[in-house]
């Protein structure tokens, strides 16, 4: 071959070599870059309004401090996030604790005892030497019949013990036994909790089963011991005891969930005190089973024939206050700030007893100087009692419809017809309207002209169904003093 | 020891206590209330005052008053038996808790008084419950034979104020009145107030008229007639009663349904040309016209929005007649009714916010309301046959035709509020139908 | 005995034809009475045939519609064929044809649709060679009714289209 040729022979076999060289090796040369792969963090979620329900139920109101953001983390498993609804629920002691107590109706999913009304009724009723005596008739009721009663507080301790753990009257003895904020967060939420929700369940089931009896018998017993007990007790004791009266049934309630907790602690730091109780479980059985005879015991003490009546009068109140309680048990810490104080003030209660058969009249000293305090608590008391208890839902309700029959939309164009007004209005504590200071202050869904129409329309409605006054009680005048009523026009209405 | 333990523990409970409240407080009582009561407004009306020669004209104002609040289904009279105060003068203060006794909401006293052939009414109006007056009082004065109008603009006055509604009671309506059998009807215009007073004809009976329509100032008619033998748009000055064609027609077509627009300006019309009937619009001043719609199905029934720029009409174009919208210039049609049945006699309400129309399913008629995007379509009666809805100045109420089966059925005229209440006739001697409501008197 | 025959044969046969004349006439009314049009035969045989009672008797002047319809049946093609005959054997009439229809809508709508089943009737007519010129249509809507009570027979009978002929040469 000449020359060219042959150049031409390597330059094609150079080519054709590299490229099945190429083809053979490249593939190990150029593997794809494998990918990073697509990190997925798992983020536990719960929606807003379960978020909002435990802090709730582990809070007091307002805003809802760090502790409780975290410390739900804790009894809540993610499984349980699913659960709709009760609070309580979602923590797995909930349904032991419930479980160990006698005949509990599960459908009460609350987070405390119902002690929103408690708060300051418990005052007077924490100085008065009295109050611890018809709790511990209780706790020995209690005892007596409910002998797996001590196992509530603690199931996560060792159950079956009756008496308590060392821990709690470890306290500083002035530091109160159950504080308003959530207790036992330092020391773990669950025990918290589960006590409190073991209070609840227990004063629940008092309630439900003992509750006319007790309360009754409480005011029996508050009233045999005031006849026990000086003149002048009874004097001072009349101006406040209605209002004890009123929280006396629902402190009893509340008393009763933390003397379930405090129990074991009671029974080993007093002795005299359970002496006490036997003494007056006595009475009491006596005068549970032999109504009558306390009735006779009631004519005798009609020196103070006012006072009877009003502690029925009062009873009355207590059971429906009770009721009411039962309902406020599903507000917040408020009423568990209420309970806690209850207990604290129970346990004072209880140390005075102790030291009362020692020292009458250092006692009765005592009292006097307390009762100045309480005085002054007194009013504080008498000051939140008036605006404290917020209003029911009956409450509520019986005044809106009041004010529904009255609104008229019949007379007023297509437009007003459909607008939303919001009117704001004061009243005075008569229940009557203060008619100058009606105006509207805001309205949605129609013009201007619209607006004021159907702001007539509610004005009048406010005013034509007034009558002499609303009815809403003048207890809580504090509460529905300043209203504000929206006139949803969405809803229907009734066509005469 | 005890004691001050006592002390020291019931003093940092009652501080605690007193601290509960501030934390308890949140704000006024807020309730939300969204179930009311529909029920007429009960309102009673303090005898009049004579103030002058008002003779037989106090009771009868005072009564027209009241016949037109209770007439609008919205209020109820309550009668002058139960009155507990009676005012002794025009002037005189007025004891509200007197008014509030018999449930009163509103008050109303008046005085009429005639002087010189003028008939002077005056009303004051009170919100009983709060206590003050509504608004300021006024004074209307007419013509000894217009008193009706007076007493008509003192109601509109308090049916306003009360309700926020337009006033609607100074109108009046434009009718045919049916004479004769079935199969051989005679008709004639009239015109009448609103309430059916003060009837008077526009036309003899010796040729068959239909469905007249009031110029939006109310002095001129519109309306179909057979003078020719064919039905041809007509225009009527009301005063004078002097008619002539619109001028529609070449021979050999028909024109019918007429309507003005808003400002007077413009007249549509349907033309029927070789079987085929369209939308026409003619210059009233001009009389130039030209072709709306153009296509081979039937369009009719044309009304004008209140602001004048868009037409609804009926159209059998989808194969049924239903509701179409169009540019008041003519351009694409949009369908509006969707619903089962047939749809016609389209009316734009004077407040622009709804139309109303007569809908038939099966066998049953309806006269109905929809919003002018064809939503919230609702029924206001059913019965054999209602149709031709026209609404008054107002928005509020429509006036319809309802006739009864048979042989010896007669059409009336009746009223409904559009809320789908209140439906009661119009009180005219004789059969009546094809109403028109012409606008507010000044 | 032969003429007996004859005569008696004569005599039948004159007879039969005798008959034969009113069955002519009956000829030309069966058809138009079987197809439903107004103007029933009985009176038929009276009238001369180039009256406008004839043609309304006669030849039938009115056809029926189905509801909201304006199309032609075929029992209305019939009867228009044959106005439409007599038409263009009677130059000297001119016809308005009327379209009408029942109570059952609205009344301009009505209005319009009675025009349009004049209008198809004209239609016909022309087709079948009747001059345009002679034709005029009108529409009474609903407000002329044959029929007044409110049931589906007297409404069927009130969609109709009456051609009316008068004596005229038309435009």
């Amino acid at each position: 071959m000449d020359r060219a040729e042959r150049i031409g022979f390597w330059v094609s076999g150079i080519g054709h070599a590299g490229l099945l060289g190429a083809a053979l090796v490249g593939g190990a040369l150029f593997r794809p870059q494998p990918l990073d792969a697509v990190r997925m963090a798992e983020v536990a979620t719960m929606s807003e309004a379960e978020f909002q329900s435990l802090a709730a139920a582990a809070a007091g109101r307002g805003p809802v401090s760090d502790a409780a953001a975290t410390t739900p983390a804790q009894p809540r498993a993610p499984a349980d996030e699913n659960l709709p609804g009760e609070l309580e629920a979602a923590n797995p002691p909930a349904p032991d604790a419930r479980a160990a107590t006698l005949a509990l109706p599960p459908s009460r999913p609350e987070a405390r005892p119902d002690l929103s009304d408690f708060q300051a009724p418990n005052r007077p009723v924490a100085v008065a030497t009295d109050a611890p005596r018809p709790a511990e008739p209780e706790n020995s009721v209690d005892l007596a019949a409910l002998p797996q009663a001590s196992d509530r507080p603690d199931p996560a301790r060792n159950p079956g013990q009756p008496q308590s753990p060392a821990p709690i009257p470890q306290r500083s003895a002035l530091a109160p036994a159950e504080s308003s904020r959530p207790r036992g967060r330092p020391e773990g939420l669950a025990e918290a909790v589960q006590a409190r929700r073991e209070a609840a369940a227990a004063a629940r089931q008092r309630e439900e089963l003992l509750a006319r009896e007790q309360a009754e018998a409480a005011a029996e017993r508050a009233a045999a011991a005031k006849a026990e007990q000086a003149a002048a007790r009874r004097a001072a004791e009349e101006r406040a005891k209605e209002e004890r009266r009123e929280a006396q049934a629902e402190a009893e309630a509340a008393r009763k969930a933390e003397e379930a907790e405090a129990r074991a602690r009671r029974l080993a730091a007093a002795e005299a005190a359970e002496k006490a109780a036997a003494e007056e479980a006595a009475a009491e059985k006596r005068a549970a089973d032999e109504r009558a005879a306390e009735r006779k015991a009631e004519a005798e003490r009609r020196a103070a024939a006012e006072k009877a009546a009003a502690e029925k009068a009062a009873a009355e109140k207590a059971e429906r206050e009770a009721a009411e309680a039962k309902a406020a048990a599903e507000r917040a810490a408020a009423e568990k700030k209420a309970a806690e104080k209850a207990a604290a003030e129970a346990k004072a209660r209880e140390q005075a007893e102790t030291e009362r058969k020692a020292a009458e009249a250092a006692k009765q000293a005592a009292l006097a100087e307390a009762m100045q305090d309480q005085g002054s608590g007194g009013s504080g008391g008498g000051g939140a009692a008036a605006s404290g208890p917020p209003l029911s839902q009956g409450e509520k309700d019986g005044f809106r419809v009041a004010v529904e029959q009255c609104w008229n939309r019949g007379s007023l164009s297509t437009e007003a017809a459909r607008t939303t007004v919001s009117v704001r209005f004061s009243m005075a504590p008569d229940g009557t309207v203060e008619k100058g200071s009606l105006r509207m202050i805001g309205h949605d869904g129609g013009s201007d002209a619209a607006a004021k129409q159907a702001y007539e329309a509610a004005r009048r409605a406010i005013l034509m169904c007034e009558k002499g006054g609303y009815d809403l009680p003048p207890e809580k005048y504090d509460r529905w003093k300043d209203v504000i009523i929206d006139f949803n026009a969405s809803g229907g209405a009734r066509v005469n | 020891m005890l004691r001050q333990f006592l002390l020291t523990s019931v003093m940092a409970l009652s501080g605690l206590g007193l601290a509960a409240p501030v934390l308890a407080q949140d704000g006024p009582l807020r309730i939300e209330i969204t179930d009311g009561v529909i029920e007429p407004m009960p309102f009673a009306i303090a005898r009049f005052h004579d103030e002058g020669g008002a003779g037989e004209y106090l009771a009868q104002v005072q009564n027209l008053i009241a016949a037109d609040l209770t007439g609008t289904g919205l209020f109820r009279e309550i009668p002058a038996s139960a009155h507990i105060a009676r005012p002794e003068s025009f002037d005189a203060p007025i004891s509200y808790e007197d008014w509030k006794a018999i449930n009163a909401q509103a008050l109303i006293t008046g005085a009429v008084r005639v002087e010189g052939g003028k008939v002077v009414v005056k009303f004051r109006l009170f919100d009983v419950f709060a206590g003050q007056p509504l608004g300021d009082g006024m004074q209307f004065d007419a013509a000894a034979g217009n008193w009706r109008r007076a007493a008509h603009k003192a109601a509109d006055q308090v049916y306003s104020r009360l309700t926020g509604e337009g006033p609607y009671f100074d109108s009046r309506v434009a009718f045919v009145q049916e004479s004769g059998p079935k199969d051989a009807r005679r008709k004639r215009i009239g015109i009448m107030d609103y309430d059916g007073a003060n009837v008077k004809w526009l036309t003899d009976d010796s040729t068959l008229v239909l469905k007249p329509r009031f110029s939006p100032d109310g002095s001129r008619l519109l309306y179909t007639s057979y003078a020719t033998g064919f039905p041809q748009a007509m225009v009527m000055d009301v005063n004078t009663l002097a008619s002539r064609p619109l001028g529609t027609g070449q021979q050999g077509t028909m024109s019918f349904s007429p309507r003005f627009s808003p400002d007077g300006r413009w007249i549509v019309y349907s033309l029927e040309k070789g079987g085929n009937t369209d939308i026409y619009q003619m210059d009233a001043a001009t009389g130039a016209q030209r072709a709306l719609t153009n296509a081979p199905s039937i369009e009719t029934s044309p009304s004008y929005s209140p602001d004048g720029t868009q037409i609804v009409f009926e159209s059998d174009r989808s194969g049924t007649p239903q509701l179409y919208i169009m540019g008041a210039n003519g351009g694409e049609p949009k369908r509006i009714s969707f619903g089962e049945g047939r749809y016609g006699t389209p009316v734009w309400s004077p407040r622009g916010d709804l139309i109303a129309f007569t809908r038939q399913v099966g066998a049953k008629f309806h006269i109905g309301v929809m919003r002018t995007d064809g939503s919230e379509e609702k029924m206001l009666t059913e019965s054999f046959l209602d149709e031709g809805p026209a609404w008054a100045p107002n928005g509020r109420v429509v006036m319809f035709t309802r006739v009864t089966p048979g042989g010896d059925g007669q059409p009336r005229l009746h009223s409904v509020d559009i809320t789908g209440r209140n439906m009661r006739p119009v009180k005219i001697n004789g059969a009546a139908s094809d109403p028109d409501w012409g606008p507010l008197l000044p | 005995m032969k003429l007996f025959i004859k005569l008696a044969t004569v005599g039948a046969i004159l007879a039969l034809a005798a008959c034969a004349r009113p069955a002519q006439d009956m000829q030309i009314q069966d058809p138009y009475a079987g197809a439903g049009g107004a103007g029933m035969g009985g009176v038929g045989a009276t009238a001369l045939p180039g009256t406008a009672e004839y043609f309304k008797t006669a030849v039938g002047d009115t056809v029926l519609f189905a509801v909201d319809q304006s199309t032609l049946s075929s029992e209305a093609r019939v009867i228009l064929a044959n106005q439409a005959g007599w038409l263009n054997q009677n130059q000297g009439f001119s016809a308005v044809i009327e379209g009408h229809a029942d109570e059952q809508g609205t009344r301009e709508y009505n209005l319009a649709l009675g025009a349009r089943r004049a209008n198809s009737v004209q239609e016909y007519l022309v087709s079948q060679g009747v001059a345009p010129g002679r034709l005029q249509t009108v529409s009474y809507g609903k407000e002329r009714p044959l029929e007044i009570c409110s049931t589906e027979e007297c409404y069927s009978k009130n969609r109709r289209a009456v051609t009316v002929v008068s004596p005229g040469a038309g435009m």
